[in-house]
């Protein structure tokens, strides 16, 4: 018999008291009406925790670093719990030979009912050679795994969308996890970012373990509570933006003001995700608030989209539905009818004032 | 005895007790040890490798140069990305001016 998440939390010192705080905090991050605290509570307290491999391909760690600084105070002792994490070869005690039995252990013990978590992707050139584990290929570890699983969490964009390495000229063929031929065809959650938000993350996974169902996705297979609004939407400085001031450089008032940064490149207007909402570090802060355009990088190809610091142009501006192209254009356009009609008017004064003289 | 030389000059063989961790865990990344061990419990040969490669070095070239720093903190994300913000922005003026 698993223990139950609350089980190990009060074996762990944590009083009933910061375990329903905890509740509150996860309903309203998944947001939840608060009604539904005492249901997150009776799932935890009630059901088993969730055994869960966490592999490691093609990656640099980012999403389990993000992981285990998630918000909370309690995140340390209890997501590491709430997850019974059996395989991370990043924070597991084992290694070698001992590390990978347990793999086989949990695909053995538990077909069917355990999590897959991937962080990184696996490389298809030279038959998966650029990832090994074990002595065997990445890929082949995946997909083994994938056989028994009962669904698979893509953490991060490596497992989402190809990520950094698979940037042009993709030199590995590193290939995102619903892309892999072959792969057991199980429900995958896409959860983008690199890395993802920490409360984001652990959200999904409390949202799995109270309601035993996944969390609703959206088309591109992202949890839609986390990633419906774009940044750009919720930035605080948009008003800036709407106000049409920008910075122009790093080091002008502007930027020391705060206004908006797009034309120095950010991609707030066309990545979702809940970076200004949700923030980083427990609130603290975000990347556009620290002075830097968001790079985008919950977007499937942010990598190839052109330079970080390039500024977008195809997006709507000024409240109506028209590119920076369009505006451009009728701008143009605008001037060219004025100037035109400027030249009629002053023809016309002229040839007015010519016939005063006449007379 | 069995002997591989390695592309990078070392050698790996099967002398006395072999001793192979793949994956070596709490780790950031992929590595794999093998140590040979004789009678008295000596290591007498040691080779580690990474097991990974993801060819940033020819991912990054021919872009833009302000963007290396998002590519190639990638390599060890504990440095993790904001220290490499101000970098970036240094970079970004060197490019301009």
């Amino acid at each position: 018999m698993i223990e139950t998440f609350y089980d190990v939390m009060r074996r762990q010192g944590i009083t009933r008291r910061s375990f329903l705080k905890f509740c509150s905090l996860t309903a309203a991050s998944l947001g939840l009406a608060p009604s539904f605290a005492p249901r997150i509570a009776h799932a935890m307290e009630t059901k088993p925790r969730i055994p869960v491999l966490w592999l490691h391909g093609l990656e640099c760690t980012c999403c389990s670093e993000s992981f285990i600084r998630s918000g909370h105070p309690l995140a340390k002792d209890v997501i590491l719990s709430m997850l019974s994490l059996d395989y991370d070869d990043t924070i597991m005690a084992a290694a070698g030979h001992n590390a990978e039995a347990i793999v086989d252990e949990i695909v053995t013990n538990y077909k069917g009912n355990f999590i897959l978590a991937v962080e990184g992707n696996p490389p298809l050139a030279e038959d998966g050679m650029y990832c090994i584990i074990g002595g065997k290929p990445f890929v082949e570890q995946l997909k083994y795994a994938a056989e028994s699983c009962k669904a698979i969490i893509s953490w991060g964009s490596c497992a989402s969308w190809g990520c950094v390495q698979a940037a042009k000229p993709n030199p590995t063929r590193a290939t995102p996890v619903h892309k892999v031929p072959g792969l057991a065809d199980k429900p995958i959650i896409k959860v983008p970012g690199c890395p993802p938000i920490a409360e984001v993350m652990t959200a999904v996974v409390a949202y799995i373990l109270t309601f035993d169902k996944l969390p609703t996705l959206d088309k591109q297979g992202r949890p839609q509570m986390f990633y419906s609004q774009r940044i750009h939407d919720k930035c605080y400085r948009r008003p800036h933006f709407d106000a049409g001031q920008f910075v122009e450089h790093w080091d002008d008032e502007a930027a020391r003001q705060g206004h908006c940064l797009y034309k120095m490149g950010c991609k707030g207007p066309t990545t979702y995700n809940a970076c200004s909402t949700v923030k980083w570090n427990e609130g603290v802060s975000f990347p556009i608030q620290s002075g830097h355009g968001c790079l985008g990088c919950s977007e499937d190809g942010f990598w190839d989209k052109g330079s970080f610091y390039e500024r977008l142009t195809t997006i709507n501006q000024f409240g109506i539905e028209a590119n920076a192209d369009a505006v451009g254009g009728t701008a143009a356009g605008l001037i060219t009818a004025g100037i035109a009609a400027h030249a009629g008017l002053t023809a016309l004064n002229r040839a007015k004032q010519a016939g005063a003289e006449q007379l | 005895m069995t002997v591989i030389n390695t592309p990078n000059g070392f050698n790996i063989n099967d002398a006395g007790r072999r001793v192979v961790v793949d994956p070596v865990t709490r780790i950031e990344g992929h590595m794999r040890c093998e140590v040979n061990i004789d009678d008295d419990n000596i290591i007498r040969n040691a080779v580690s490798s990474g097991t990974m490669w993801r060819g940033l070095e020819v991912i990054l070239k021919g872009r833009d140069p302000r963007d290396a720093w998002a590519f190639c903190t990638t390599y060890l994300r504990c440095l993790y990305r904001y220290p490499c913000v101000n970098f970036g922005t240094r970079r970004g003026k060197c490019v301009k001016h």
